[in-house]
């Protein structure tokens, strides 16, 4: 039985296709009135939450949207960058509660980072009681609650350091007590301080694009860029112990330091764990090979194992980053002013619980997405670097 | 052998298919009809459609156009397609056995939750099939734990498990080592000898002249000639397929 | 070249341990000054917690000492198990924490996996409900935000990963449906959620769900926090098994359908249970993050493990012994995140598919 080769072109014709046309059209018959069916069911439900809020929100004499933002706060934020007094609106105490989340989750993320490539290096090392220690910490500290770490570094700090009328002090520049810590700060004027600003920035940009030695280029970045903020400020405001505590210089409060040691380590050892499972994930032929070359641990570590293992590393690095941001809202347990804190006490105080929830899931969200597209560039180069 | 009488009432009957992968047509009218007890090999050059067509009758592919009729029914809705599913029993290039389940689960499954027979009876039955295939006394182990020809062999006998009237075989030995193609070959082969029908796509050219009651030859996605082996190896018709065996007998 | 009739000897234990630690010079410097900066810490923790400690609850006696003041335990230990739990009927909680624990690990074991185990739960949950809440047998009606401590950090992780992880599969099945408007639903909702802390989650169980629902409804305070972390693990579940569904090869279900199996027998036979097997570690440590993100509750004033930390740290005369108090808590986390750390080692090499 030859089947003769006729025209293709049949198919999509009226007559040729019911057999196709009535597979689609069973498909389609089952699976619209479904979607229909919860399409309506979310839309009704939807309805029935708004409609709940409505009543309750009357009989609360609460009036729902965004206007209290413009309102004055009438709070006081401890600590931040953004210029913030009591008589700021809502909407300037959240931006302040936000630059607080990052002032707090960035350093975290660096330092975690840096204490991840340490044990996880560690846990491969072949010093057996090295890893056996490496391998003891990560484990101790992913199997304790990050909050119960951020507490005892809270509550460590505050019992252990001297009270503020006895703090340590280095030179007469840096006082550490209970109260935080606070060392002489330079006094820049607003030009002044933009000028440095971007000149750090320009000189830390300028090293990423050195060819090749875009390590080294940017810890010279680093060196010149404190040698600058070191000397180029005429004028330094330094702290001064007196009756009643410190005064003047800048500081850092106690809250701000437990909460980046507690991040920092909880992070740390999850980074650990990444880099380690990336380092592992490198085929052993690649250390084999460095070996016959005659390459050191360190050279084939530094120049085979670490560049190929970027590749696995960068997408759960993305989600440490986004975890450690997420993590920073235990903040407020320990009383530091981050988004979630400045959200609820502005919650308590207006009574806008769905505005005020609403917020502090738009700045995670935002975030988030600014992470995301970030890391995204970053792993489509490590990626890159395999071909 | 398949009787004249059988020829009469084939048993499958492709008519007119019709596949497109987007632009890519796949299959292009392809026709054939297999008669109750008949062995079909179908060959072909990677790409030609081979793996698509006896995927398209038991509908792990749908197709565009074309009617495929098994056993005087016509697989047109989903109904007829498990209806007739239930009488055509596939093994697969990767076996595909379930990783999950032990040797003799794997072949109990079908039985027990699609025919609902009870487990002592479907157990009893898939001993005597794994004993058919030379395995029993792996019945136990986890698929994991055998080699691509066992595997293969369990397949085989969970298909049979399900006492098809046609067994679609999608190049059977193309994922197993050298030294494991003869073991295969020689089940299936006992398998003709019982008087299954069998559609098998496959490189095994040997098997196909050994084997065969008729031999199809496919090329971008078309039949292009069907043949009794003889005359197939010895005269075949089109010139395609003499450059196609001369490409792959030479060796 | 000496022939070699005989394998080598295997060394022995402290031989191998000796020729890894001091193979060569370098290796024998890093390990010596390892050891020693082992037992130098080694020595202090001993003379800290055992030579030079108080386990008298006596705040003057812990003063005199210079170690470890184990007595903080005695006076505090009740306290951060139970929290405030009515002291005369304590008894409750911890007759309900032994039947759920019995129960827990009485289901773990695989031969009970299926209705069985999860009838045994489920009565475990009822029974600890019941004792707990009491106003039925006779017992004292307990309101539920005096439920602290131990057995809730028990009862919120239990609940959570018990309905989070149904809750879950039916999620990522969701996003790999055919419907686009079941996907849609479903990846907005995970999305959602796993871009969120926790901690929101819980202030929105705390203060807009009560808006959203009809007044009529006094959802109790704890049956909303244990919703928003049962939602909450549930997304990350999703995920999961999102992942563990998208490693299945898609010959498993061509070989399902050939077999003719319908879509749900594909599902629970072929798809589930390999999905769940190569998602058993992941949902370990996703467990593991579970009860260690209970405590999380303390931040609204539900006073679980943590919660009762922060409780017993308000006295100020025994705050000096804060190390004390905060090193049974983290035992008793560290023991809870170990055992199902090894459990699900244990699950991995018995249902390993190879």
């Amino acid at each position: 039985m030859m089947s003769d080769v006729e025209m293709p072109s049949i198919v999509g014709t009226a007559g040729a296709v019911p057999a196709f046309k009535r597979q689609r059209t069973a498909y389609r018959a089952r699976s619209v009135p479904l979607q229909v069916l919860v399409v309506v069911l979310t839309v009704l439900f939807a309805g029935w939450i708004i409609h709940n809020a409505a009543n309750n929100l009357a009989a609360r004499h609460i009036a729902s949207g965004f206007g209290f933002l413009t309102d004055a706060a009438g709070f006081a934020i401890s600590e931040g960058f953004v210029p913030y007094d009591a008589q700021s609106s809502y909407l300037v105490a959240f931006a302040a509660g936000a630059a607080n989340t990052l002032r707090a989750a960035v350093p975290a993320i660096i330092v975690a980072s840096l204490i991840g490539l340490t044990l996880g290096v560690a846990q491969i090392s072949r010093h057996a009681l090295l890893r056996l220690i490496a391998k003891s910490v990560v484990d101790l500290l992913r199997n304790i609650p990050l909050l119960v770490q951020l507490l005892v570094w809270y509550i460590a700090l505050l019992e252990f350091l001297p009270r503020v009328d006895s703090a340590y002090s280095w030179a007469g520049v840096i006082y550490l007590s209970n109260g935080g810590l606070a060392f002489a700060a330079p006094v820049l004027d607003g030009p002044h301080r933009i000028g440095l600003v971007v000149a750090t920035i320009a000189l830390f940009v300028g090293a990423l694009f050195v060819p090749r030695h875009r390590l080294k280029a940017s810890a010279a970045a680093a060196a010149v860029s404190a040698a600058i903020w070191l000397f180029i400020p005429s004028q330094w405001d330094v702290p001064q112990a007196g009756f009643f505590g410190i005064s003047g210089g800048a500081s850092i409060s106690v809250e701000w330091l437990s909460l980046v040691a507690a991040l920092s380590l909880y992070s740390g050892v999850y980074c650990a764990e990444i880099v380690r499972a990336g380092l592992m994930a490198v085929r052993r032929g690649q250390w084999e090979a460095a070996h016959a070359l005659n390459l050191t641990r360190g050279q084939t570590l530094r120049k085979i194992i670490i560049p190929q293992s970027l590749r696995v590393i960068v997408p759960p690095y993305t989600s440490l980053v986004m975890n450690t941001l997420k993590n920073s809202s235990l903040a407020v347990a320990v009383g530091y002013p981050d988004i979630v804190s400045i959200g609820t006490t502005s919650l308590n105080q207006t009574g806008q619980a769905i505005e005020c929830i609403a917020v502090i899931a738009a700045v995670y969200l935002s975030l988030n997405i600014i992470t995301a597209s970030i890391m995204g560039v970053i792993n489509r180069r490590a990626q890159l670097r395999e071909r | 052998m398949p009787s004249n009488e059988s020829k009469a009432t084939p048993l499958l009957t492709i008519d007119g298919l019709h596949k497109w992968f987007g632009a890519f047509h796949a299959l292009d009218d392809c026709s054939l009809s297999v008669g109750r007890g008949e062995k079909i090999v179908i060959c072909g050059p990677s790409g030609s459609g081979k793996s698509t067509l006896i995927r398209c009758i038991n509908r792990i592919e749908s197709y565009d156009a074309g009617s495929i009729v098994f056993n005087d029914v016509t697989i047109d809705d989903s109904r007829s397609a498990t209806q007739a599913r239930k009488g055509i029993g596939m093994v697969f290039q990767q076996f595909n056995l379930f990783p999950h389940l032990s040797v003799l689960d794997n072949v109990i499954l079908a039985p027990t939750l699609v025919k609902k027979e009870s487990h002592q009876v479907a157990r009893e039955q898939a001993m005597k099939l794994l004993e058919r295939v030379r395995i029993a006394d792996q019945k136990d182990k986890m698929p994991g734990q055998l080699s691509g020809g066992q595997q293969q062999r369990v397949a085989i006998a969970r298909a049979l498990a399900m006492r098809p009237q046609l067994l679609l075989f999608d190049e059977p030995t193309s994922a197993l080592d050298p030294e494991m193609v003869g073991e295969v070959l020689d089940t299936m082969q006992d398998l003709a000898r019982d008087g299954m029908t069998m559609i098998v796509v496959t490189h095994e050219m040997g098997f196909a002249r050994q084997v065969a009651d008729r031999v199809v030859f496919m090329e971008a996605g078309r039949i292009l000639e069907i043949q009794p082996p003889k005359i197939f190896f010895d005269q075949p018709q089109s010139e395609r397929t003499r450059a196609f065996l001369s490409k792959i007998l030479t060796h | 070249m000496a022939e070699m009739l005989h394998p080598p000897m295997p060394m022995s234990m402290p031989r191998r341990l000796w020729t890894t630690l001091f193979s060569d010079a370098g290796t024998a410097l890093v390990s010596m000054l390892i050891l020693a900066l082992m037992v130098y810490a080694g020595v202090n923790a001993l003379r800290w917690g055992v030579f030079e400690s108080e386990t008298l609850g006596d705040v003057t006696a812990c003063r005199a000492a210079g170690g470890a003041c184990w007595g903080a335990l005695v006076e505090k230990g009740r306290l951060i198990l139970l929290g405030r739990y009515p002291s005369t009927e304590q008894w409750r909680p911890i007759a309900g924490t032994l039947i759920l624990l019995v129960c827990l690990g009485i289901s773990a074991l695989p031969q009970n996996f299926g209705r069985r185990g999860v009838v045994l739960v489920a009565f475990a949950l009822v029974c600890f409900g019941v004792l707990l809440r009491g106003g039925v047998f006779g017992l004292t009606p307990v309101d539920t935000d005096l439920w602290s401590g131990l057995p809730l950090t028990l009862l919120l992780s239990v609940v959570a990963c018990l309905f989070g992880m149904p809750i879950g599969i039916l999620i990522a099945l969701a996003r790999r449906s055919k419907l686009p408007v079941l996907r849609w639903l479903a990846t907005g909702y995970v999305e959602l959620v796993r871009g969120l802390p926790l901690i929101t989650l819980l202030f929105f169980g705390a203060f807009v769900l009560p808006i959203l629902l009809p007044p009529a409804w006094r959802l109790d305070p704890m049956l909303r926090i244990a919703v928003c972390v049962v939602l909450f693990a549930a997304a990350y579940q999703a995920e999961v098994v999102r992942a563990g569904l998208q490693a299945i090869p898609a010959g498993q279900l061509e070989a399902a359908h050939a077999l003719s199996l319908s879509k749900w027998q594909t599902l629970t036979r072929i798809v589930l249970p390999q999905a769940l097997r190569t998602t058993i570690p992941p949902t370990a440590s996703l467990l593991i993050g579970t009860v260690k993100d209970t405590s999380l509750v303390a931040i609204v004033n539900v006073y679980d493990l943590t919660g009762t930390l922060r409780l017993a740290q308000g006295d100020a005369q025994w705050r000096p012994y804060f190390p004390e108090m905060y090193l049974m808590v983290s035992a008793i986390y560290l023991a809870i995140g170990l055992s199902i750390a090894s459990y699900g080692r244990y699950l991995e090499r018995r249902y390993a598919l190879k």
